[in-house]
């Protein structure tokens, strides 16, 4: 028994190269998952979802409508209402024989001199620059 | 390749017919895969290839790019089953002409390095140049060739020569 020289080596490995191959149902399973092999996918259709949409448009439309005739059906109540509370006033105003004392009113008729802006007539504002030189001198 | 970029479906038959029976050899012999480890990982080895054709058609090298899937493949599937000693049955690799030298031969290479497998069966069985496998093996021409001589050299002390 003598030892394989390197290239006796190389040509018995040469020579018994394994013979081996994968089975057929290796490629067949590739071939099955294959793009090409693939049923098309049914395409989603647009128009169920565009009817859809279509519908609550229409519908959101034929609401609004009723809505705001419901609304224009209303809008003469508070026209009557508005008036009803003058009389109020008329009535509190006659019993009074004056404006109602209230807020604002019954505190500037106390205090009348504290808001007393009025100038008086004789300080009169020169309005031209030899009004004012005259008044000067006349001061002088 | 411009036939698979032309027809991916006749080109992928003809890409599978070249290239299954040698990648197969090379994920049994030197990362030493069970018949079915080495069908599964040959199967992910070329289903992008059937599921993206239009993404393969312009690889220029497809023998490179399919080896180095084939190996990337491999060495993850025995990360992930930490198998990093497999032996090697003479029935299971698929000597079918002489068993008794397909058994010696098994076992003379289930005592080498993974790399220097690699470099052996690349080299004698695949018929790639040295140039391609050091591509494979990401490393310098000069270390592929160590290998391949200690691998030899080794073999050669494993395997008796009988008249």
């Amino acid at each position: 028994m003598a030892k394989l020289e390197i290239d006796q080596m190389e040509k018995f490995l040469r020579e018994n190269c394994p013979k081996e191959q994968p089975s057929a149902d290796v490629y067949a399973q590739l071939e099955k998952q294959a793009v090409w092999n693939d049923p098309p996918k049914p395409v989603k259709s647009d128009k169920p979802v565009a009817t859809v949409v279509l519908l609550a448009v229409i519908l959101a439309t034929v609401m609004m409508f009723s809505l705001n005739n419901q609304t224009e059906q209303k809008s003469p109540e508070p026209a009557q209402t508005m008036p009803m509370r003058q009389p109020k006033l008329l009535d509190q105003i006659a019993m009074n024989g004056n404006l109602p004392e209230i807020g604002s009113y019954r505190f500037m008729t106390n205090r009348s001199d504290d808001f007393n802006l009025s100038f008086s007539a004789e300080t009169s504002v020169p309005k031209t620059l030899s009004d004012a030189r005259e008044s000067l001198q006349s001061l002088n | 390749m411009q036939l698979f970029a032309q027809n991916p479906q006749k080109g992928f038959a003809q890409l599978y017919k070249t290239h299954a029976t040698p990648i197969f050899l090379y994920l049994r012999s030197s990362f030493g895969f069970s018949k079915e480890e080495a069908e599964d990982i040959l199967q992910n080895v070329f289903l992008p290839w059937v599921r993206e054709p239009a993404k393969f058609a312009r690889i220029k090298n497809p023998t490179a790019y399919l080896f180095t899937s084939a190996r990337n493949a491999a060495l993850k599937f025995k990360a992930e089953k930490k198998s990093t000693s497999i032996s090697i049955e003479a029935s299971n690799t698929g000597h079918s002409d002489n068993v008794e030298n397909g058994l010696i031969i098994s076992n003379a290479l289930a005592e080498l390095p993974t790399e220097q497998k690699e470099a052996v069966v690349l080299k004698i069985w695949i018929n790639l140049t040295f140039a391609e496998i050091a591509q494979l093996q990401q490393c310098s021409l000069q270390t592929v060739v160590s290998r391949y001589r200690y691998a030899i050299a080794k073999l050669k002390e494993l395997i008796p020569w009988q008249n």
